[in-house]
C-alpha cells in the first residue's frame, strides 16, 4: 500500500510543483493520475521512488516511511518498483536481452535463471523473438514493450509509468495498456501518469486528478473495461 | 620517480662499495728506498684496523691515469717526467671505519719519516652519502608532486568514463543497484589504469637504464660510475606497480565521490 500525506513540493518560489496531496493506493490497484502538461504528474511519481524529496510530508510504502530511508539504501525500495518512461531510456549499444537483464544483474542473479526470467519477460510483451536485437533496430511500441519487460522482470511489488504512451499512436497506446493491465491482474499495482483521455475512459478503475499541483478530484470506477 | 630510486640505488651502492674498500692512501717521499719501504709497511701491517697495505709505484699511479683517464694521457707525456710519487693504499677494517682509532692511527702515520701526504676517503663517503640524502629528498619532494598529480589525472579521466557512462548509471539506480554495484567498475578501471601506468612508466626506465651508458659515453672514465644507473630490484620494481594501482584506486574513488556523489 502507497500513503502519501500532505506532500508538497517546490522547486522554485513561488510555484508549488505539488501542494498537499494526499491519496493512498492498495496493493493491486490499478491507477491513473491524471492533469494537463505542468500539474505535477511525473514530480508525484518521481517523490514515490525517491528520485527527489519532497518539501514537506510524508509517504508510506508498505509500513516504510520511505523518506527516513538513508541514500545508500534507497535501492532497496527500488527494487520492489519497476519504472517506465515516456523516453524509453534504454542502452542503445546493448542487446534488448542486456537491457532487460540489467534489472537482474543488479540482484546478482545466476546467468540461468536470469535467461529464464528475461525470456518470460519478453514473451509476456511478445518480444521474445528479437531478444538479441539491438533497440534501434525496434519500433517505438516494441522498444516501449522492452522497458516494461525490464520492469516487470523482477516481479515487483509496483508499476511506475510516466506518459508511457506519450509518443505511440492510439493502436499501440492502447496494446501498452492492455498489457499494463495484464500485469495488474497478476497482482501488481499499477500507477499510470498520463492525460490521455481515451486511455482513462476505457481502462480507468482509480483515477486522480491534479491540477496546478493540487489533487482535485478523484474517481473510482467498476473494473469492468478489461 | 624509478630514475630517483635508480640514482639513489647507485649512489647507495657506491657509498657501500666505498665503506668495503675504505683505503687511506700515504704519499711518500720520492726519494724512498726499498728498505724504508719495508720498514713503513711492517710498522702499517702491525696494526688490528688494517686489513691490507698495497704498495703503489710511481709507473703504476701513472699507468692508472692513463687508463681511467685516457685524454689526459698525452699530457703526461708532455711533462717529461712522472709527476707521481710513491704511495700505499692501506685498507681499513669497514668496523672502524667510523672510529676515532683511525684518526688517530692516521696522526701515527703522519709523523713517519718520508710520509708527506695522506688522504682518507672516509670523506667521500660521507659526501657521497650526504648527496644521495638530497637525491632522496628531491626525489619524494618531486614524488609527492607526481603523485598528486597522478591522482587529479585519473581523477578525470574517471571522471569521463562516468559522463559516458550517465544513462547506464542512471539505469542502474532505478532498477536498485547498490553504490558498490556501481562504483566497482570505475574502482577497477582506475586501479588498472594506475598499474598500467606504472608498468609503461618501468619499461621507459628500464630503456633509459640500458640506453643512458650510450649517451653518456667512456670519456667519464672512472666518473662513469658514478652516473651510472642500476636497475630497480624487484620489490622496488612491484612497490611502483602496487602504488601506481593505489594511486589509481584513490583517483577512481576521489572521482565518484565528487562527481557521482557516492
Amino acid at each position: 500500500m502507497i500513503e502519501l500525506y500532505h506532500i508538497w513540493k517546490q522547486y522554485q518560489k513561488p510555484d508549488w510543483a505539488l501542494a498537499d496531496v494526499s491519496l493512498t493506493i492498495r496493493q493491486g490497484d490499478f491507477c491513473f493520475i491524471t492533469g494537463p502538461s505542468g500539474s505535477g504528474k511525473t514530480t508525484l511519481l518521481k517523490v514515490i521512488f525517491r528520485e527527489i524529496l519532497p518539501t514537506q510530508g510524508q509517504i508510506v510504502i508498505d509500513g516504510v516511511n520511505v523518506l527516513k530511508i538513508p541514500d545508500h539504501l534507497i535501492f532497496r525500495l527500488r527494487r520492489t518498483m519497476g519504472i517506465v518512461f515516456q523516453d524509453f531510456r534504454l542502452l542503445y549499444q546493448r542487446r534488448v536481452f542486456d537491457n532487460v537483464a540489467i534489472s537482474l544483474r543488479v540482484i546478482g542473479l545466476g546467468n540461468k535463471e536470469m535467461r529464464r526470467r528475461v525470456f518470460n519477460a519478453l514473451r509476456l510483451v511478445n518480444l521474445h523473438h528479437k531478444m538479441w536485437d539491438l533497440p534501434s533496430h525496434l519500433s517505438y511500441g516494441e522498444q516501449q514493450r522492452v522497458v516494461i519487460a525490464r520492469a516487470i522482470v523482477n516481479e515487483p511489488k509496483i508499476i511506475l509509468a510516466d506518459e508511457p504512451t506519450g509518443n505511440l499512436d492510439p493502436d499501440l497506446a492502447f496494446e501498452i495498456m492492455s498489457l499494463f493491465k495484464e500485469i495488474n491482474r497478476r497482482g501488481t499495482t499499477v500507477i499510470v501518469c498520463t492525460h490521455d483521455r481515451e486511455l482513462i475512459r476505457h481502462f480507468g478503475e482509480k483515477i486522480f486528478f491534479l491540477h496546478k499541483g493540487k489533487l482535485t478530484g478523484k474517481e473510482v470506477l467498476p473494473s469492468s473495461k478489461k | 620517480m624509478g630514475i630517483f630510486i635508480s640514482l639513489s640505488n647507485n649512489l647507495q651502492h657506491l657509498a657501500t662499495e666505498l665503506v668495503h674498500n675504505l683505503a687511506i692512501v700515504v704519499f711518500m717521499d720520492k726519494n724512498l728506498s726499498p728498505q724504508e719501504k719495508e720498514a713503513f709497511e711492517a710498522k702499517v701491517k702491525q696494526s688490528p684496523l688494517i686489513t691490507k697495505i698495497d704498495y703503489v709505484s710511481p709507473e703504476e699511479a701513472a699507468a692508472r691515469l692513463a687508463k681511467n683517464f685516457p685524454d689526459l694521457e698525452p699530457v703526461l707525456r708532455d711533462l717529461g717526467t712522472n709527476p707521481f710519487p710513491p704511495s700505499f693504499e692501506i685498507t681499513v677494517q669497514e668496523r672502524y671505519s667510523r672510529s676515532s682509532l683511525v684518526d688517530r692511527f692516521l696522526e701515527s702515520l703522519r709523523h713517519e719519516p718520508k710520509v708527506r701526504d695522506i688522504q682518507f676517503n672516509r670523506d667521500w663517503v660521507e659526501k657521497v652519502e650526504a648527496f644521495g640524502r638530497v637525491v632522496r629528498a628531491i626525489g619524494v619532494f618531486l614524488a609527492s608532486i607526481l603523485i598528486l598529480a597522478s591522482l587529479l589525472i585519473v581523477s578525470n579521466v574517471i571522471r569521463l568514463s562516468v559522463i559516458a557512462r550517465q544513462d547506464e548509471i542512471g539505469i542502474l539506480r532505478l532498477v536498485g543497484a547498490t553504490n558498490n554495484f556501481i562504483r566497482f567498475p570505475f574502482l577497477i578501471e582506475g586501479t588498472v589504469l594506475g598499474i598500467l601506468g606504472s608498468g609503461v612508466a618501468l619499461g621507459f626506465l628500464w630503456l633509459i637504464i640500458k640506453l643512458f651508458p650510450l649517451y653518456v659515453g667512456y670519456s667519464l672514465g672512472a666518473f662513469q660510475q658514478l652516473f651510472q644507473l642500476r636497475s630497480l630490484n624487484l620489490s622496488q620494481a612491484l612497490s611502483l606497480m602496487v602504488g601506481g594501482g593505489i594511486i589509481g584506486l584513490l583517483g577512481s574513488f576521489s572521482s565518484l565521490s565528487r562527481f557521482l556523489k557516492i
